[in-house]
């Protein structure tokens, strides 16, 4: 039975056996420690913790950065020591303040947050705000680090959605909000500027877009950028007007929409479509190309296949997959 | 001078990875054991499988292709599956024949490893 041995910050160590499958993180939460989380899945890096232990599983590191590694970090979520591990409570990854600037609903069930900018990031990375509560969610960046002095999120809501409901009914301007990270590596490679890039995006999906394509221009991109913008409901589509304004600006940048359905209080109709027939007939071959694929995980991995099958070299397919909350 | 360094190396394999995993995803015959949600994960244990295929540096042995395919359950016909896209990919890339037989040898002489039999 693998075992971990507990060293708090007074430097009290306790013991801890594991049992069979369980989580570092599961075996502190139930031996009482407030250990914050997130997703449980590795992605929100909410529960990092720091061992001293030489041999740290690899699955457990996966997703951190090299520095990050090195100074034995590690995801309690994904930890499954083999031998026995020790853990040096409080400490935490950095984490850095920041305040809410504006708060706005964009389209039905989407707010748009801006954040007061406080770290360095590259578009397509996403960040993991956490909340006075104790309450975490991770969310894509829409901003850009030169063009914008803010950090810009778009918030996808939910009715039973925790998070959701205090972007609906509590968080204000210059309320505060840690932020972890930037993490991700869902970002533009400049390797051949004539290079097409063909970006999809489900839901809030479009927000790390709206960052990468902005990027890839203020690099130089000159090659064809296609754009497919997908939504469940017309009524969640958004930022069509930016969108525009980057194309009167840039004539290379196409700008394809797919909707599920047309609400009834939708102003305009736009074509219903399936979105991943869509994807095939506007670009049928990706040989060569950059792919960026932002959304669900039922989405990303459904395009991710499709597009490697329709040309696309695994290693230019780049993806921002959301998952949803853990309970 | 190995098959491995006449071919190219690891530019090789990186040549091959992607034709080779388009391959044996669309293949009926086998494409369940290939399509996995962690495609990244995928393409490492392909890249390693051609990398030893070719007859690169790797760690392999006998014990641990028995125990990494022993759960598949793998018959004839998915190892003459896996045999067939690897000669087109090799074909593809227009490999010499000469190598090509190499690297069917040694795909060959670890079957019955794979096939647990």
């Amino acid at each position: 039975m693998p075992l971990i041995k507990v060293r708090s910050s007074e430097g009290e160590v306790r013991r801890i056996s594991l049992s069979q499958g369980e989580t570092v993180l599961a075996a502190l939460l139930k031996a009482g420690y407030d250990v914050p989380y997130g997703c449980k899945s590795g992605v929100c890096h909410s529960c990092v913790l720091k061992s001293s232990s030489s041999d740290i599983p690899m699955e457990s590191q996966k997703g951190l950065r090299p520095v990050e590694k090195s100074q034995g970090y590690f995801l309690s979520c994904r930890c499954h020591p083999t031998a026995t591990l020790e853990i040096n409570l409080g400490g935490e990854l950095d984490r850095y303040q920041t305040s809410i600037r504006g708060l706005d609903r964009i389209a039905e069930n989407i707010w748009r947050l801006r954040l007061e900018k406080s770290i360095a990031y590259r578009p397509g990375q996403y960040i993991t705000l956490r909340h006075s509560s104790g309450l975490t969610r991770s969310y894509s960046i829409a901003s850009h680090p030169v063009e914008d002095d803010f950090i810009e999120c778009h918030i996808r809501t939910y009715a039973d959605g925790k998070f959701s409901y205090l972007v609906e009914n509590q968080l204000a301007a210059g309320d505060p909000l840690e932020i972890l990270g930037p993490y991700g590596n869902c970002v533009y490679e400049k390797t051949d500027k004539h290079q097409t890039l063909f970006l999809a995006g489900l839901g809030t999906g479009l927000s790390p877009l709206y960052g990468i394509v902005r990027d890839a221009f203020s690099q130089g991109h000159l090659g064809r950028v296609v754009v497919l913008i997908a939504a469940g409901e017309s009524t969640n589509l958004y930022y069509q007007d930016e969108m525009r304004l980057l194309q009167s600006q840039y004539p290379q940048l196409e700008v394809h929409y797919s909707v599920q359905r047309n609400s009834v209080t939708s102003s305009a109709i736009l074509p219903v479509s399936d979105v991943y027939q869509t994807a095939a007939e506007i670009l049928p071959d990706l040989k060569g190309c950059q792919v960026f694929l932002c959304g669900s995980s039922s989405f990303v991995q459904r395009l991710r296949k499709e597009s490697f099958l329709r040309g696309a070299s695994l290693n230019d397919i780049r993806v921002d997959e959301f998952l949803r909350a853990a309970a | 001078m190995s098959v491995y360094d006449a071919i190219g190396g690891a530019a090789a394999v990186d040549a091959a990875v992607d034709i080779f995993y388009r391959k044996v995803l669309v293949d009926e015959r086998i494409n369940e054991f290939f399509d996995t949600v962690d495609m990244a994960d995928q393409h490492t244990k392909q890249k390693a499988f051609l990398t030893m295929a070719f007859g690169g540096p790797n760690e392999y042995t006998g014990k641990d292709m028995r125990e990494a395919h022993a759960h598949m359950n793998l018959q004839e016909e998915h190892f003459t599956a896996v045999a067939e896209a690897l000669v087109s990919t090799l074909e593809e890339l227009s490999v010499p024949q000469e190598h090509i037989d190499s690297i069917v040898g040694i795909a060959v002489s670890v079957k019955d490893d794979v096939l647990n039999v």
